[in-house]
């Protein structure tokens, strides 16, 4: 045999060899994505999730930021549906029995608030990793808002939810899940507290937000809805209302601003029922209130809704008003047990009067004072009002409606049903209530 | 025979080398040369005395072989068999197999002239089992169905799977939309996965190819739609012309070489190949008109209710607040203000009261469909040469396409290039090499699952607007607020596809002794798909207010995606005669297979003047993306058949497969199977007794195996993924919500099926029959997850799911003389599909069409499950007391048992309670059939196919859309008073009025041929055809048609109507040349 054979032998023989052998045992990786244990063990692993928290909640129909204000828009009439094909959307309006657990935004709702909350827990549990303290605590203070407000928006449409993320998790009553949102950001404003942020986690982190004054404001926010009203007080009395500060969830034309990609964009969805907030002839407002013309867009053929935070694909949608924190200090001061009535009507008359170049979102009333009797029910009357003016589409109507007691005509539902996902899958899902 | 011996010495070195490498099995080689030959030679002609070209003819036991010229002549040359009795094989696909035994003798020859018998359906017929096997029937335990390229060219179609409609017992094939390149789906035996697709596995000449559907034209609607699967599926780049036959499958123990790939059964496909002689060319040419079937009813009465801006004219009311506020006014901005003339009436449904406008006024309608519609021409051309001699043959061909789709500006152009050679090396050794090209390019306009498709469009749109009136600069106006004009879809919006493909073989055949066979295939798929979509800025957005998922400011999109698909099969077979009446066949082999694809996409928005693509996008808009997904799987096989006698085979196989897709501890799976087929009919005892002329034939069959599926599971879905997404200018990564299992492993189907098939008086009656029970375990599902507990679902294991069922195929033959024959065959098919565990109660599969698609515990797969009409205990509806149709109500008993509900009525009989849901539709056909009539005339044969399914649910989405924008006919009738006022607004929330009824019958194919022979010199015969495609169907659908797949190539979403292209009655006139 001559060697060129042994050679061409002997090179088919590795070709086979090569085919059948090596081959077996290759693993393919997804390069464009990433595993958990590879994006949790990594201080910039997880400031990008810390960033897919604000994704999840503002981007998208299904995220919160459409599905919240809808939902109370919806349920508290503030929205009126102007095209009967949107079924979701129509049967929220028409609220009572026709809301069953296959609704598309009550599961939307549902869904992604407990994702944003066991995402946020993912950062949440793996902080140890991150030695700097700037970086530590401003993470953690930007999971321990989105935490919050996951657990706010299920404590606002849900008398039960579950604390934990885990099979078959058992659900928690709605004040127990708001004291647990409270102690979240109150052990995150500890921990930011201790160190400036730091250039690392403001170079990585979507910009937007002042952490120290959302968390006052938010652990004001919870705290007046469970009743705390000294704790709400004194959070509010925390957070800077100056001009110069505010905090936003930003968008832009690939992160879509979801209330006008989805529905304020054009007259096909829902849009504001009409110009007086949807409030009962003795609640409304003077044709001078400025923030009709903030809130409301009277051109013909345009959405009444495109208007305030909901221009434009772009338009960044504020996180907490400025106005709630006077409107929650108001609403403390006449329901804690020390009541001051005159230190409310101060408050209430910040927001009657503030010209919207005195407000950080440019949100103003330029009204003269409030000259109503002082008296704790008129007050509130009052702060109800201003509430429902002042904070419009910001999802917190439904919750204010039954907090001050409004007639029920004036809500669809007062709390939301189960979703047929979250009934069929875990046995601790409690019965939904009649309304 | 010269050989040279330095080239066949090599080439004998490279098999020992396999042997040793892949077997490590002791088989002694017996290579001792001897100079004794003995010539074989004849001429093979048919029942006709026509010469047969391209018989086989073998030496038994080897492949030793030649194939028959032009003429039928052949000559084969014995290569060291002096005094021994060998036999010589002559065969050829649709004859009987003939075999001649001899003694050969040094030095002498032998003359074997053979007059081959017709043997399709058969005992004897040759059939391809696999891209190495082949194997006769009778030796089967499984059914396995042929069709020929008759067929194909038949059936008036460009796309190769329309040939195979109502041609294969088993097979339910559905064209998934009207457009010129539609997809077509194949499932054998009904739905195989809940997770993958179901489509069966394709192999051309050996190689593995694709079918899969990749979106790259229509990007701009992939957030919008669900589970449907858009886009052409594949197949549709393949020649039918090129296609000499295609092997069904149906089964797991038929497929038992594919393993882990083969529970949706496989679709063998064999090119034609050249046959040695004088060089024949064949050129064809067609040309095909196509054009819609029927249209849908719209209404063109000039009435509307309210107002003439008002939108939804016929559901949409005012609250009971406003309602009251026309006549005590509040003051306030909340108050309604009535337009002149405009009445009301109260409505209550599902306990809500509600005031439609009872008034009617005047306006003027429009069908939009003589705008979007339009007839279609097409050509078909091919042209081939074949030939060669006894050692080389080959084929060559060329074809071009091009079909025009009934929606203007829709069309699909291909052509195609073929070559294959098949060169003998030795009289042991045998190569062949196939390599074919093709390109094709598609115009398609929006998919129907948007808004902004042109059926859609008509659909969604109030009709009274003359969409053809444009501004002075020719631009097209606005219609109804938020809706795009339809022939904006038609002019301004472009969606496009272009593919290269080539798939190429490369086969080694070699037999270097007696009884021993080594063939080795290789194949690639390689294609890559390039596609754009643009949908201009709409000159009227300003006036039109269109949101933003109908990119007001314009859209536009590229997108590619690479494919290569690479396979290596390598078999071992060793033939053996163990005692008299014993013969083994035993088949080891390995298979290898790799398959990468590469996504790119880029899209944008806000396109800069005159710009169509995304070179004008707005920088903001701009987002891109990339994705890569490959696997591998190594498989190794070993098979084993024992014939007693030539009368009982029992044959056991067992595969073990290695994939990628899962972790290295559920990587390797085994796949076993045992089939035995007993010819009763062949003993003499029978022969004796019964007789050819009552019962020529009669073989019982039956068959066990396993099969896997890995369609179910993403290369990745093992891992929990953590993916980027573009945010803010930062860099974002979203957890997935969709958990994952690491030990997530292949889908596994176990099939018993049994049956035979029997002959009756000379063959001319046959009758098969089989029976089937698939059992399939550890289904892949993406089920629910509460999302308490972090995702909002996972891919497991938790699913298993059976199909039963019959299949019976029938031909008659009942005349046959020399100048007619008439032939007559009936299939039927009937399957039932159930799910029997899900991992939760019921998993809901998102569609854009608002169709409830549910998978349910305890119901066939993909059931519509929804609200229902409340009817008595006769079935007639309850009606309201206004006259309307209403939801069922009661109460749901359990969310762990979804199917159970108990109705409640009120004191007046009338439904109360919660809206339930329940089954509403099913869209798994009770049963499917067809019959096929030929009949020929010496020359004249005129032939037609009856296709029919049968209990089937359509869900109409377009139907109840056309009422609620109110152009539809329900609502022409309640304009007219022939329905109560308020009739559609009452049923409109009630999902089972949309579900119709989709059982049809349809004329599929119809044709007349005349062939002429030898009509001019030069020229063998020249054939001239006409063909109508779906010419008429007996349906009861109100609808463009009652085969609608808005849910494209998916196997899970099905039976839906939303906005997609009927299928169009097409006509073609044909002419064929063979010089």
């Amino acid at each position: 045999m001559k060697y060129t054979n042994m050679k061409s032998i002997s090179r088919l023989t590795s070709v086979i060899i090569m085919l059948f052998l090596v081959s077996c045992d290759k693993e393919y990786i997804n390069p464009s994505s990433a595993s958990s244990n590879q994006v949790l063990t990594d201080v910039n692993g997880l400031i990008s999730v810390a960033n897919g928290l604000q994704y999840k909640y503002s981007v998208g129909q299904a995220s919160p930021e459409y599905t919240v204000i809808s939902a109370s828009g919806l349920l508290a009439k503030e929205l009126t549906v102007l095209n009967a094909g949107n079924l979701n959307e129509l049967l929220l309006q028409q609220g009572g029995a026709t809301v069953i657990g296959n609704n598309g935004i009550v599961t939307n709702l549902w869904n992604q608030s407990n994702l944003i909350k066991s995402n946020a827990k993912l950062i949440l549990d793996n902080l140890n990793l991150v030695s700097d303290q700037g970086t530590k605590g401003a993470l953690q203070a930007h999971a321990a808002i989105y935490k919050a407000l996951a657990l706010g928006n299920l404590a606002m449409f849900w008398q039960q939810a579950p604390l934990s993320v885990e099979k078959n998790a058992t659900f928690t009553d709605r004040i127990s899940i708001l004291k647990e949102a409270i102690s979240t950001l109150e052990a995150a404003n500890t921990e930011l507290a201790k160190a400036s942020i730091s250039s690392l986690f403001t170079s990585r982190i979507a910009p937007g937000i002042d952490y120290a004054n959302t968390i006052n404001a938010l652990i004001a926010r919870y705290a007046l809805m469970t009743g705390d009203y000294d704790k709400a007080l004194t959070a509010a009395n925390a957070v800077n209302l100056a001009v110069s500060v505010k905090s936003v969830m930003n968008h832009d034309d690939a992160s879509q601003n979801a209330m006008f990609f989805s529905s304020f964009g054009a007259r096909n969805n829902t849009e504001p029922v009409d110009a007086n907030f949807s409030l009962p002839v003795a609640l409304q407002t003077l044709p001078a209130d400025k923030r009709i013309a903030f809130f409301i867009n009277s051109t013909a053929g345009k959405n009444k809704g495109n208007a305030s935070f909901f221009v434009a694909n772009t338009t960044a949608v504020p996180i907490y008003r400025p106005g709630e924190v006077t409107l929650i200090k108001a609403e403390a001061y006449v329901r804690r047990t020390s009541q001051d009535l005159n230190a409310a009507v101060t408050e209430l008359n910040k927001i009657i009067t503030k010209a919207p170049s005195s407000d950080a979102l440019g949100i103003g009333a330029g009204l003269t004072a409030y000259a109503g009797p002082v008296t704790a029910p008129a007050i509130l009357d009052e702060i109800y009002k201003q509430r429902c003016i002042e904070l419009y589409l910001s999802g917190l109507r439904l919750e204010d409606s039954r907090r001050f007691a409004r007639p029920a005509a004036e809500r669809g539902r007062d709390f939301l049903p189960y979703p047929f996902s979250e009934r069929d899958n875990n046995p601790n899902t409690p019965a939904d209530p009649a309304n | 025979m010269k050989e040279n011996p330095y080239y066949n010495k090599r080439l004998r070195h490279w098999t020992v080398s396999l042997m040793v490498v892949l077997l490590s099995a002791c088989i002694v080689p017996a290579f001792a040369q001897g100079p004794t030959e003995h010539i074989v030679k004849g001429k093979v002609v048919d029942e006709t005395s026509s010469p047969l070209p391209g018989a086989s003819v073998v030496l038994a036991g080897t492949t030793t072989g030649t194939i028959t010229d032009g003429d039928g002549n052949y000559t084969l040359i014995l290569p060291n068999v002096s005094g021994q009795s060998v036999a010589i094989e002559i065969s050829f696909v649709g004859y009987r197999k003939s075999v001649n035994s001899l003694i050969a003798v040094a030095g002498q020859s032998t003359t074997i002239d053979v007059k081959m018998e017709q043997d399709q359906g058969t005992l004897d017929e040759i059939v391809v089992t696999g891209s190495t096997l082949r194997s006769a029937k009778r030796e089967l335990g499984n059914t396995i169905n042929t069709v020929n390229s008759d067929a194909l060219v038949r059936s008036g179609s460009n796309n190769l799977f329309s040939a195979l409609q109502g041609k294969v017992p088993g097979a339910q094939i559905t064209q998934n939309s009207g457009d010129p390149a539609g997809g077509m789906t194949i499932r054998l035996r009904g739905v195989k996965s809940l997770q993958g697709n179901s489509d069966p596995l394709y192999v051309i000449d050996g190689v593995v190819s694709s079918n899969s559907t990749v979106n790259v034209s229509q990007t701009a609607l992939v957030g919008q739609v669900g589970n449907e699967s858009l886009g052409n599926n594949r197949m549709v780049d393949i020649n039918p012309s090129d296609i000499e036959t295609m092997t069904v499958l149906n089964g797991a123990a038929a497929a038992a070489q594919y393993g882990s790939r083969a529970a949706n059964g496989v679709v063998l496909i064999t090119t034609k190949r050249g046959k040695s002689g004088a060089p024949r060319l064949t050129f064809s040419t067609s040309v095909t008109m196509n054009e819609l079937r029927k249209k849908v009813p719209i209404t063109t009465y000039g009435k509307q209710y309210g107002f003439a801006a008002l939108r939804l004219h016929t559901i949409g009311g005012i609250s009971p607040a406003q309602f009251n506020s026309i006549a005590n006014p509040t003051g306030t901005s909340s108050d309604y203000i009535p337009q002149p003339g405009e009445t009301f009436v109260p409505i209550t449904r599902d306990g809500a009261l509600t005031y439609l406008r009872s008034n009617l006024v005047d306006v003027t309608r429009y069908d939009y469909q003589d705008q979007i519609f339009r007839k279609g021409y097409g050509t078909d051309n091919n042209i081939s040469l074949s030939g060669g001699n006894d050692k080389t043959q080959y084929f060559t061909s060329f074809a071009y396409t091009k079909n025009e789709g009934i929606i203007k500006g829709t069309d699909f152009t291909r052509y195609n290039f073929r070559v294959r050679v098949d060169q003998r090396l030795a009289s042991w050794a045998k190569l062949s090499a196939g390599i074919s090209y093709s390109n094709s390019f598609s115009d398609e306009k929006a998919n129907g699952n948007v808004f902004y498709s042109p059926i859609n469009s008509v659909n969604i749109t109030n009709n009274i607007y003359d969409i053809t009136q444009r501004d002075a600069a020719g631009k097209l106006l606005a219609v109804e607020p938020t809706r795009v004009n339809p022939l904006s879809t038609i002019e301004d919006m472009n969606f496009t596809q272009r593919v290269n493909r080539t798939v190429n073989d490369l086969q080694l055949n070699l037999t270097p002794f007696k009884g021993f066979g080594i063939d080795w295939v290789m194949g690639v798929d390689t294609y890559s798909q390039v596609g754009q979509s643009l949908i201009k800025p709409y000159p009227y957005q300003a006036s039109a207010g269109l949101p933003p998922e109908r990119y007001p400011n314009g859209y536009a999109a590229n997108a590619s995606n690479t494919v290569m698909l690479f396979n290596s099969d390598l078999s071992m077979s060793y033939e053996r005669q163990l005692t008299e009446d014993l013969k083994l066949n035993a088949i080891v082999g390995t298979n290898y297979q790799f398959q990468r694809s590469e996504f790119q996409q880029a899209q944008g928005q806000t396109l800069a003047p005159f710009i169509t693509t995304i070179s004008g996008a707005s920088s903001t808009t701009v987002t891109a993306n990339y994705g890569l997904d490959q696997f591998s799987l190594n498989g190794y096989f070993a098979q084993a058949t024992f014939g007693y006698k030539n009368l009982a085979f029992i044959t056991g196989a067992i595969r073990r497969d290695k994939s990628s897709k899962f972790s290295p501890s559920q990587a390797n799976q085994n796949y076993p199977k045992l089939s035995a087929s007993f010819v009763p009919s062949d003993m003499e005892f029978w022969k004796n007794n019964v007789g050819d002329k009552v019962i020529s034939s009669l073989k019982l069959r039956t068959s066990w195996g396993q099969a896997g599926n890995l369609t179910g599971l993403g290369s990745y879905d093992r891992f929990w993924q953590f993916s980027p997404v573009a945010f803010l200018g930062r860099n974002t990564i979203v957890p997935s919500s969709q958990l994952a299992n690491q030990n997530v492993k292949p889908e596994r189907m176990t099939e018993f099926e049994y049956g035979l098939d029997i002959a009756f008086m000379n063959n001319r009656i046959n009758l098969g029959a089989t029976v089937y029970n698939q059992q399939i375990e550890d289904l892949v599902v993406n089920r629910t997850l509460a999302s308490s507990e972090g995702g909002t679902s996972i891919v497991n294991n938790v699913g298993t799911m059976e199909n039963k069922g019959i299949e019976i195929a029938l031909n008659i033959n009942p005349v046959r003389t020399r100048d007619f024959n008439w032939d007559v065959s009936f299939i039927y098919s009937r399957n039932r599909n159930k799910v029997l565990k899900l991992g939760s109660p019921t998993i809901a599969i998102a569609t854009n069409s608002g169709a409830p698609v549910y998978l349910i515990e305890g119901a066939p797969a993909s059931v519509f499950y929804g609200t229902a009409i409340a009817r008595d205990a006769s079935g007639n509806p309850i009606m309201t007391s206004a006259g309307g149709l209403q939801s069922e109500k009661g109460t749901q008993n359990s969310s762990v048992t979804p199917l159970d509900y108990t109705p409640q009525r009120d004191a007046n009989g009338q439904p109360t309670g919660a809206n339930i849901r329940k089954i509403i539709g099913n869209p798994n056909p009770n049963f499917t059939g067809s019959f096929v009539n030929t009949f020929s005339y010496k020359n004249l044969s005129f032939n037609f196919l009856v296709d029919f399914v049968q209990g089937v649910s359509v869900f109409n989405a377009d139907k109840r859309t056309r009422q609620g924008v109110g152009i539809g006919d329900y609502i022409e009738k309640e304009m007219k008073g022939q329905l109560p006022r308020g009739y559609v607004y009452a049923f409109y929330n009630t999902e089972e009025w949309r579900v119709d009824d989709g059982s049809f019958v349809k004329l599929r194919e119809i044709g007349v041929s005349y062939e002429f022979k030898n009509p001019i010199k030069g020229i063998n015969s020249v054939n001239l055809g006409f063909t109508g495609r779906n010419l008429i169907s007996w349906d009861n659908y109100n609808g463009f048609d009652p085969e609608p797949n808005s849910g494209g190539n998916s196997d899970i979403v099905r039976g839906v109507d939303f906005g997609n292209v009927p299928i169009p009655r097409s006509y073609r006139v044909q002419l064929t040349a063979k010089f």
